[in-house]
């Protein structure tokens, strides 16, 4: 029940999504971890192909993509000088250099783009702009194209990492997760990871962490496994690792429906 | 691609009762359904269901992509349960053969073997179109498939045991040569020929489109789907069985021009392994044999011109170890490649490893890793703390003033909301829109923002708010490829007065300079009615490099789904005298008001002099509201009587 007096003064609310992403973001930054973003239109090559998610692949499938419309040359040029003026993307380049770096340069009206479908393509360009050794993590808004529902939406937020170092391995990942989500979701946390698929990274796995609901007990939330999904892989010198934030935040404060985090209606954000 | 997997099918790959290993007693020949699950999520896939259906339990499996060349079938799993359970596989049995005979010659050519690399074809004569045996339906059934005769039925099962699909034609429908020979040809559509498929759609082909033809017409567009006119039917007396390897690029780029995706379709754009053509060949023969003993086998013909070469990977233990952070041995390595079946050879430190034909994923050492690394188990991989990186992480200044911006306005009374990206109008279009009103990216946030402002003043007694104050912080696209950090900040007064406009002008200019003040730079942007609108991206710009901010914490708490049904509004106004606080006054209220009382609010309160002392008037305002169902004026008219008899038990007090 609202309780409410007829003073006006008392503060307002912040969204749970940004609560949550903040939330997640900080433990990271506590952990020496830099924060890096980007634009949310994205070039093919740097939402797939750089990525190794190869064209005409089955791989695409899990990213059904939002394309956009326009794409001539001095159009290009805009987005791209807007989008290289960004701190974590080092210094500004033509478009021809741009392109050149990417390959596309025979090519440039063929280049198409699209909304993206995770910010792995920030993790690219802090990597072809910054050497190694380097801990990020990217927050951000991400689009798949896919008919709406409970528990699925057109629009949602991620947050990935990447580390990248000499010697880094899979039982660094294992610990690193096992630290965040402690950090989140108190000590009894415990993460399992299971083989799965990401192009750039080898191996791939996602990670499960025990529900903070039931312990690892099994309840509704975890649908009965004791684990909730993340995602992550490890590479050669580093890994990679992904979180979808808007299943974080209906499972923590349990919302049914995805859809109302972006109805904009108060009766949602007003009890955060 | 998730794929429906039969229990009872993949048991059927291995002996029904084996003594268990050192105590001679029998056993069940694989592990249970459950213990199955758990071994699949700790080494291999997703389960995404578990499903009892008659006597049999169907896994959905979701494979990845990297292993849909050998994982979209049951031989495939079952290989898995072998080596993540340890149980063998039941050798193949020694089926029986038929030695090939003199019937219908076939002749096969294939234009490019860039899109067909291999092509096996075998004519089949004397067969008995008819019912599948019992145990054939079921299998099918068992995985959502449906029975349709004998000799489609073995296509489908070969497919959904082996991976590979199949196809058959009538032979009597297709075109005789001269010397009375069938010759199939795998080739490209010709400009506006047309096939219509088995479920009777008419597609006009184009020339990057392969198909599969006689001397005359297309007979089916190749790994998609088949022609009508030349499907077998009861009539059918004899076949031409096909087992062909089909471009996974060129099938999914045929698939979507096309507009028809198969379980075919999709396999082969997983990109299959020649070899499984002839696997597929030959348990689709014996199986032929066993429905149709009578049956006359033609010899297979097989356009294979490049067979694939199996590659070696070469890895030491001491890759896995580095890659992984294991502490595995050599002999550790060794039992995992065993397991595995991998063919391979140890030379000194180094393993060579030659991965089987149909194990296309494994090509580089990082792909052999992962291998070992699951079958081992990343349970059993120990953490290790990150070692310390020669890294200063430099705190991103964006991120740091947005949420300097939301801290300041939320201590303002303003709420944050998030609207969609997707817009009806706007300067930068979607190509694929989810909805013919979703076709563009927004133009701007104050948009989203005017919706919001509406659709909060309508639930405004609800929230028991005045006003809404709401703000967004986003991204939007004022035109083709631009995209900028936009803030909007809305404003809305419940009443409607002749200053209403002025006030909301000047919360939102109030607003403006508060944030002007603290981020030390001037705020500029747009006023539109109820809304401010700036561009955060330029402000940004401006501002000061920016430490990192104390760790934030998101607030604990329990979502209340707000009710589906209509609120109902009552004010309710009371003398009482002077020194009773309105929060007394609410108690008694709230006793009698029942749990349908979602919302009370003092919005009036003043004090007159009576000839009998001075009183004070509150006046409040409750919202009710069921969960259940829309509530009658009845139902709330019997509560607030309730609430008027309670507060007139003190006999001082006198609702007005």
């Amino acid at each position: 029940m609202i309780e409410n007096s007829s003073q006006n003064t008392q503060p307002g609310h912040l969204h749970p999504l940004t609560q949550v992403i903040r939330e997640i973001t900080d433990s990271f930054v506590a952990l020496g971890f830099e924060i890096a973003d980007g634009s949310e239109v994205e070039s093919e090559h740097y939402n797939f192909d750089a990525l190794n998610v190869p064209k005409d692949h089955p791989a695409r499938d899990m990213q059904d993509t939002f394309w956009l419309q326009g794409n001539q040359k001095e159009q290009l040029t805009s987005n791209i000088a807007s989008r290289t003026t960004d701190r974590n993307v080092g210094t500004e380049r033509s478009i021809e250099e741009e392109l050149e770096v990417s390959g596309q340069i025979s090519n440039v009206s063929g280049q198409k783009f699209l909304l993206r479908t995770h910010t792995s393509a920030v993790q690219i360009r802090y990597m072809e702009a910054n050497k190694p050794p380097f801990k990020i993590v990217v927050p951000g808004k991400v689009y798949r194209y896919e008919a709406t529902d409970a528990t699925h939406e057109t629009q949602f937020y991620q947050v990935e990492g990447l580390v990248v170092g000499e010697g880094i391995t899979l039982a660094h990942l294992k610990h690193t997760l096992t630290e965040f989500f402690t950090r989140l979701y108190g000590h009894d946390t415990k993460i399992r990871l299971r083989p799965s698929y990401f192009p750039f990274v080898e191996p791939g796995v996602e990670v499960d962490m025990s529900c903070m609901k039931c312990g690892g007990n099994g309840c509704s939330v975890c649908k009965q496994t004791g684990f909730i999904e993340g995602l992550g892989g490890t590479k050669y010198t580093g890994f990679a690792f992904g979180v979808g934030v808007d299943r974080l935040v209906m499972i923590r404060y349990g919302i049914d429906d995805i859809r109302l985090l972006y109805a904009g209606d108060l009766r949602l954000v007003n009890q955060f | 691609m998730n794929i429906p997997i039969s229990y009872q099918w993949l048991k059927s790959h291995f002996e029904k009762d084996l003594p268990a290993p050192g105590t001679g007693a029998r056993q069940a020949n694989i592990p249970s359904p459950e213990e199955v699950s758990a071994l699949f999520m700790q080494h291999l896939c997703e389960v995404e269901g578990v499903e009892q259906r008659g006597g049999d339990t169907i896994f959905d499996l979701k494979i990845m992509p990297d292993r849909g060349h050998d994982l979209l079938a049951h031989r495939g799993i079952a290989r898995e349960i072998s080596v993540l359970s340890g149980m063998p596989m039941k050798s193949a049995e020694a089926k029986k053969k038929s030695a090939p005979r003199d019937i219908t010659t076939l002749r096969v050519s294939v234009a490019d073997m860039k899109l067909c690399p291999r092509y096996m074809g075998r004519v089949v004569e004397n067969v008995k179109v008819g019912e599948s045996p019992a145990w054939l339906r079921e299998r099918l059934e068992s995985v959502g498939g449906r029975s349709i005769n004998n000799i489609v039925d073995i296509t489908n099962y070969v497919m959904l045991e082996l991976g590979q699909p199949m196809h058959v034609f009538d032979r009597g429908k297709l075109v005789r040569e001269k010397d009375g020979a069938v010759e199939i040809v795998v080739r490209n559509a010709k400009q506006n020929e047309t096939i219509t498929t088995l479920d009777g759609k008419e597609i006009v082909l184009s020339p990057e489109t392969l198909v599969i033809a006689d001397s005359a017409r297309p007979l089916a567009i190749a790994g998609i789907k088949g022609g009508k006119d030349v499907g077998v039917d009861e009539t059918t007396t004899a076949i031409v069985l096909e087992a062909a390897n089909f471009s996974a690029v060129n099938t999914r780029k045929t698939s979507a021009r096309v507009g028809i995706r198969t379980d075919s379709s999709r396999r082969f754009e997983h990109d299959l392994s020649p070899m499984l053509a002839e696997e597929a060949m030959t348990l689709a023969t014996e199986l032929l044999l066993e429905m149709c003993p009578d049956a006359q086998m033609g010899k297979v013909v097989d356009v294979y011109p490049l067979p694939k070469e199996r590659k070696e990977i070469i890895i030491t233990t001491a890759d896995i170890n580095g890659i992984l952070g294991s502490k595995l041995s050599d002999d550790e390595v060794e039992g995992v490649l065993k397991r595995l079946s991998f063919e391979y050879h140890k030379d000194g430190e180094m393993f060579v490893v030659t991965p089987p034909a149909i194990r296309l994923d494994l090509v580089i050492v990082e792909d052999m890793v992962e291998e070992i690394g699951r079958v081992y188990g990343y349970d059993k991989i120990i953490d290790a703390p990150l070692p310390a990186l020669a890294f200063n992480a430099r705190p991103l200044k964006a991120y740091y003033s947005a949420n300097m911006i939301r801290d300041v306005l939320v201590a303002q009374g303003f709420s944050e909301v998030y609207t969609y990206s997707f817009q009806n109008t706007g300067e930068f279009a979607v190509v694929n829109p989810v909805a013919e009103d979703k076709g563009f990216l927004r133009k701007d946030l104050g948009t989203g923002i005017g919706q919001a402002l509406v659709l909060n003043m309508r639930n405004a007694p609800l929230l028991g708010l005045d006003e809404i104050k709401i703000f967004e912080i986003g991204k939007v696209f004022p035109g083709v490829m631009e995209e900028k950090l936009s803030c909007a900040i809305g404003v809305e007064f419940i009443k409607a007065t002749k200053k209403k406009d002025a006030l909301v002008r000047t919360a939102l200019e109030e607003a403006q300079k508060v944030l002007s003040e603290t981020l030390g730079v001037p705020v500029a942007g747009v006023f539109t009615g109820n809304i401010f609108e700036f561009d955060l991206g330029a402000l940004l710009e401006k501002l000061p490099e920016i430490n990192v901010r104390e760790e934030f914490h998101a607030v604990t708490a329990r979502y209340q789904k707000p009710s589906a049904y209509p609120f109902v509004l009552r004010d309710i106004a009371l003398w009482v005298p002077d020194g009773v606080t309105s929060d007394e006054v609410l108690a008694v209220i709230s006793a009698d008001a029942g749990n349908l009382l979602r919302t009370k609010r003092l919005f009036d309160v003043f004090t007159k002099e009576f000839p009998e002392g001075k009183k004070t008037s509150y006046a409040f305002s409750l919202v009710f509201q069921s969960n259940d169902k829309t509530l009658s004026d009845d139902e709330v008219n019997g509560i607030m009587e309730r609430i008027t008899t309670a507060l007139h038990a003190h006999t001082e007090w006198q609702v007005r």
